[in-house]
């Protein structure tokens, strides 16, 4: 039943595909924080009609009416904006509702957002839907650009075991088959949290000590500065814990998985590799540093 | 606890006793029950402390104390069985007790309300703290500042013309714990989604990565509450015949009453402040131990804390090998496990087993 739906889903936004103009001004709903910030960067922010709670970025979305949120959209809401087209994600919008608006006559769209490929898929699946297929072709030249220069900052560097957790309790952690894995790998960290067959599982604080992660990036800290002490203290054996490298991460960007992935690859880069950061200080402010400032966040997705 | 079966003050209490109890209560009879059970506990209390997520050689953990081994047995694995054991006690006793008091045998610390109050005073700490700062050491606080008002709270509304009426109670309570489940629901669809992970840990509750200062503060309330709730065990078989019985027999009812709601209320509070709501322990722990020993109170109360404690750490010892390295709530293991094998003893026993 649900695989039917997504077939549907899918099927829905390609045959409507060729009977409208995408070259018409759209009136667009998005349900999640990554399509929102997707839009804004395809410069398609003065169509975009209505948001989900969670959107926060750019800023002035937060101005924007609200249709509920991704897991739970609000039909009525959604169809008093009178979208020309709805965009959600497909692995956690609600399928009925979304059946709902399609029965409604509204064209829906639901992209992915579980993989690095499936993010870059979404903002080209995203551009075409809305005429702006030439803007996300630049948008993913500019975030490859990105992408190739933090690599280079990193060549040579050797891979770090690391740990990204989400919070303490439960002990949540990035897993394998997530955008944020594929990030680490890039960012030449070894997850440890790979051993572990989900993608986002719940770890035994044992599995940890065992592991030895070298660095522990730490979303609770990100917010919580009290933390540190607190809790990690209590597993001095654990070398990130021994020297001093359970950092903090900051929750936006990082858990957005839309063009400012990019972002959230500097961001872990600079946290698991600082040294091979530490030669540009003086250089021009190109990358951002770890509260990213808007100004800098805008030039990335611009 | 080594009261002697024939209390010289009341013989006709004792005749009543009979009733409940399978046999008489002797001391030899309870010391060999509770030495059973006691080794029960200490065997799987051990396999507990062996067994985890990762393989540690146990004779480098002792010896080296500055190995992975020394750390995981010592930081990570000991205080977590200790935690098990001492809230699968708490739950036990607690359950035995509430049963007792109420005169139900669905009573257990959940529904009186109060673990979910504690619940959803350590969501609300969890939301609002993880911006100010400070969530570890402030959640379990204001778990308990929210369990010991949500006990004053029901207290207070199941008072009958100044009695507390055990029908009202158990009404009050049973309102106060959907009124707590639906104020964490709310709270959930309010908060960033990212705060689902914490509320589901609190409602399926878990004893991962205690500190030994929680399993000391629950210990030492824990070991006050079995001591009252033993020193009532003899009123609480009488108060299982009915109020005017037990008053005949020189049972003060009232204060009796309020001294068990009080006590259990605030051991639940200290339970679900560090561990979240565990299900079933308080309700299948007694029920399966009253159908081997009988119903008397001064064996049950005792018996049920020893059993509590060794269910619970065997139920989380699953919960984390189950899929290790990641773990599962040990409150889906104790219902799981805990309500097939209920239902199995319900049936073998017959109905009679389940009269209190």
């Amino acid at each position: 039943m649900m695989i039917a739906a997504t077939g549907l889903v899918g099927c829905d936004a390609r045959s409507n595909h060729a009977l409208r103009n995408e070259n018409a001004p759209q009136r667009i709903v998005s349900l999640a924080p990554a399509i929102t910030e997707t839009l804004f960067a395809l410069g398609a922010g003065a169509e975009v009609a209505g948001v989900s709670q969670y959107c926060n970025y750019p800023p002035e979305v937060t101005k924007l009416p609200k249709v509920g949120t991704f897991l739970t959209p609000n039909i009525e809401a959604i169809a008093g904006r009178r979208p020309t087209i709805v965009i959600g994600l497909q692995t956690s919008s609600d399928l009925r509702e979304i059946r709902a608006l399609k029965a409604m006559g509204y064209r829906t769209l639901m992209v992915d957002d579980n993989s690095i490929a499936g993010i870059e898929a979404s903002i080209r699946t995203v551009g075409d839907a809305i005429g702006r297929a030439r803007e996300a072709q630049a948008l993913l030249d500019r975030m490859h650009l990105k992408i190739e220069a933090i690599e280079e900052r990193l060549r040579g560097v050797s891979e770090r075991p690391v740990l990204m957790v989400v919070g303490h309790q439960p002990m949540v952690a990035v897993g394998t088959g997530t955008y944020l894995d594929e990030l680490l790998t890039m960012a030449r960290a070894k997850n440890i949290a790979a051993g572990a067959a989900q993608a986002w599982p719940r770890l035994s604080i044992e599995y940890i000590i065992a592991t030895r992660p070298e660095v522990i990036l730490d979303g609770q800290m990100g917010s919580d500065p009290g933390t540190r002490s607190s809790f990690w203290a209590k597993y001095p054996t654990i070398p990130a814990v021994r020297a001093h490298r359970v950092v903090g991460y900051p929750e936006d960007p990082t858990l957005h998985p839309g063009p400012r992935i990019v972002q959230t690859l500097e961001i872990l880069a600079r946290l698991i590799h600082p040294e091979a950061f530490a030669s540009e200080r003086d250089a021009p402010k190109r990358i951002a540093n770890d509260s990213p400032e808007p100004a800098i966040a805008t030039e990335l997705v611009r | 606890m080594s009261e002697p079966a024939i209390n010289p003050e009341s013989v006709d209490g004792d005749v009543a006793l009979r009733e409940f109890a399978d046999a008489h209560l002797t001391r030899a009879r309870m010391a060999i029950t509770l030495v059973v059970l006691g080794a029960v506990l200490v065997v799987v209390a051990m396999v507990a402390a062996a067994f985890g997520s990762v393989h540690i050689d146990l004779m480098r953990a002792i010896a080296d104390s500055s190995s992975a081994d020394h750390a995981i047995l010592f930081g990570a694995r000991i205080p977590r069985v200790l935690m098990g054991a001492i809230v699968g006690a708490v739950l036990a006793a607690v359950g035995a007790a509430l049963q007792a008091l109420v005169r139900n045998p669905l009573a257990e610390g959940g529904i009186l309300g109060i673990s979910g109050g504690g619940a959803f005073g350590a969501i609300v700490a969890l939301v609002v703290f993880s911006r100010l700062g400070g969530a570890d050491a402030a959640v379990p606080i204001c778990a308990f500042a929210a369990s010991l008002l949500s006990t004053l709270a029901v207290y207070r509304l199941a008072l009958v013309d100044g009695r507390l009426e055990p029908f009202t109670l158990l009404l009050v309570g049973v309102i106060f714990n959907a009124f707590w489940g639906a104020a964490i629901m709310l709270v959930n669809s309010i908060v960033n989604f990212y705060f689902t992970h914490s509320i589901i840990f609190w409602l399926m509750g878990s004893f991962e990565a205690p500190t030994y200062r929680e399993v000391a503060m629950v210990t030492v309330l824990g070991f006050i509450g079995f001591a009252i709730l033993i020193a009532r065990a003899r009123d609480m078989n009488l108060l299982s015949l009915g109020d005017d019985e037990a008053a005949e027999l020189g049972v003060e009812v009232e204060a009796v009453r309020r001294t068990i709601f009080i006590v259990t209320s605030l051991m639940i509070g200290a339970a679900v402040s560090v561990s979240g709501i565990i299900s079933f322990v308080g309700l299948i722990v007694p029920h399966i131990i009253r159908t081997a020993i009988g119903a008397d109170h001064r064996m049950l109360i005792p018996a049920s804390i020893l059993g509590g404690a060794a269910f619970t750490v065997a139920a989380d010892l699953i919960a984390r090998v189950a899929i290790a390295p990641s773990e599962l709530p040990v409150g889906a293991i104790t219902a799981l496990c805990g309500g097939p094998f209920f239902i199995y003893v319900l049936r073998r026993e017959g109905r009679k087993s389940l009269a209190l």
